[in-house]
């Protein structure tokens, strides 16, 4: 631009008039161009402050960056923390995870053992139901010995007690016939004859049949019985020893009528077995007597079978019901009675035991519940 | 030879009702009193003489063999 200003001035000096229009129009070019200088000044102020400004804003969006970064690397620096936390639980959870495995294996090591330990129970159950059926059918042939070795002591009282209605018989039925071969027009006594005849018959059959049904191995049973029945049929079968031993019996059951649930026979034979043994216990005494009394409660009906023996000797009270044990000479006693009683006595749910006083006699005390209160029980 | 008295002693009174008769239809003449025990029988014998007396062993109270002893 220089070299173009010095141009302009040589033909300036070389004409006056020329030189000042030239002067001017080149001081007009000069004041164009230091108005455009200006302009662009100004437009470099302009863009200088814009500058500023850009600069400003960039100042001020790198420390918004830098509080971004800050925030950034606090959010990254938590986020490590958490994951770390993550990561602590998910180890924290691996571990339970095995521990509940662990758990599991110990628990299902414990279901085995359980199940194992269950197996053996039902085994030893089924055992147990084993040796208990064993122990019935045991006891059902010692029921069945008892009861035999009860109909043998029988016997000789009931053969006489037979022999005498047959013979009868056998007498009446004779003289129906003399009276017929007689030719006699009088069927009075005839008839007389075999009617009593007849009665005798009836009387040898019902001992007869009593005898059966006792000695019979029947099933065990069980149905709502009159115990005044069950003690009248055994004191029936027992009579005629009785009275021709003179021993007085006494029965005082009073007015109630017991009815428990249980087997007639296995009963009877208790109060048999009983009636034997006081039978045994008076033959020396100076006054026999035997006397069964009776008392119903609310839920049990009792009855004491007593006698005037001498007594139990004491401390023998509790053996007495031991299988095997007798005080009778041997031979005289199988020692089973008194335990095949106390057996049976149990099974129908109730109790037996004895009270004596030497010189007293002993008095054997059953219970037996009333069937009543065994059907009213839930 | 008078008609025969006989005693019966048994404690069984179908068989007194029985044996009497019987012996009554068998034996034409015959004359057959009772006792149901030995006392009873002890009695009868002091009344009066039997030709025959039968006796059952088994009896309450006195029996038939000391009834015999008692009569012999």
């Amino acid at each position: 631009m220089s070299d173009s200003v010095a141009a302009d001035r040589q033909p300036a000096v070389a004409e006056p008039g020329a030189a000042a229009g030239r002067l001017r129009a080149q001081v007009e070019a000069l004041e164009h161009r230091l108005r455009q200088r200006d302009a662009q000044r100004r437009a470099l102020l302009h863009i200088l402050g814009d500058l500023n400004e850009f600069n400003k804003r960039l100042a001020h969006q790198r420390k918004a960056m830098l509080h971004i970064l800050a925030d950034y690397e606090q959010d990254r620096r938590r986020l490590a923390r958490q994951t770390e936390r993550l990561d602590n639980s998910r180890r924290a959870l691996l571990h339970i995870l095995q521990d509940s495995h662990q758990d599991k294996r110990k628990l299902e090591n414990s279901r085995k053992a359980m199940i194992h330990i269950m197996g053996d129970l039902r085994e030893t159950t089924a055992e147990m139901q084993r040796r208990e059926q064993e122990l019935r059918d045991k006891q059902e042939q010692l029921v069945q010995a008892g009861k035999l070795a009860t109909l043998g002591e029988l016997t000789t009282g009931v053969a006489h007690e037979l022999n005498n209605p047959l013979n009868n018989t056998g007498l009446f039925v004779g003289n129906a016939v003399d009276l017929l071969e007689l030719g006699g027009t009088d069927r009075g006594p005839i008839v007389r004859a075999l009617r009593q005849a007849l009665q005798q018959v009836g009387k040898a059959t019902e001992i007869i049949s009593h005898l059966r049904t006792f000695g019979r191995a029947a099933p065990v049973s069980r149905e709502p019985i009159s115990l005044r029945q069950v003690i009248e049929r055994s004191l029936a079968l027992m009579r005629e020893q009785l009275r021709l031993r003179e021993i007085e019996v006494t029965a005082d059951l009073g007015p109630a009528e017991p009815v428990v649930v249980g087997n007639p026979i296995q009963l009877e034979q208790v109060f048999l077995n009983l009636l034997t043994n006081a039978r045994d216990a008076v033959a020396d005494a100076p006054r026999k007597a035997i006397r069964i009394s009776g008392a119903v409660g609310p839920a049990a009906v009792a009855v004491a079978v007593a006698d005037t023996g001498p007594g139990i000797p004491p401390g023998l009270e509790r053996r007495i019901f031991d299988p095997f044990f007798t005080t009778k000479e041997v031979g005289k006693g199988t020692g089973l009675g008194l335990s095949i009683t106390y057996g049976i006595v149990k099974e129908h749910g109730g109790t037996i035991s004895v009270v004596s006083r030497p010189g007293e006699g002993a008095t054997f005390l059953l219970q037996l519940p009333l069937a009543a209160a065994e059907t009213n029980e839930p | 030879m008078t008609a025969p008295h006989v005693l019966i002693v048994d404690d069984d009174p179908a068989l007194l009702a029985a044996l009497p008769e019987a012996l009554r239809l068998r034996m034409d003449g015959v004359t057959v009193d009772t006792a149901d025990s030995g006392a009873a029988a002890l009695d009868r014998i002091a009344a009066r003489e039997y030709e025959a007396i039968v006796i059952d062993i088994k009896m309450p109270g006195m029996d038939g063999l000391a009834l015999l002893a008692e009569i012999r």
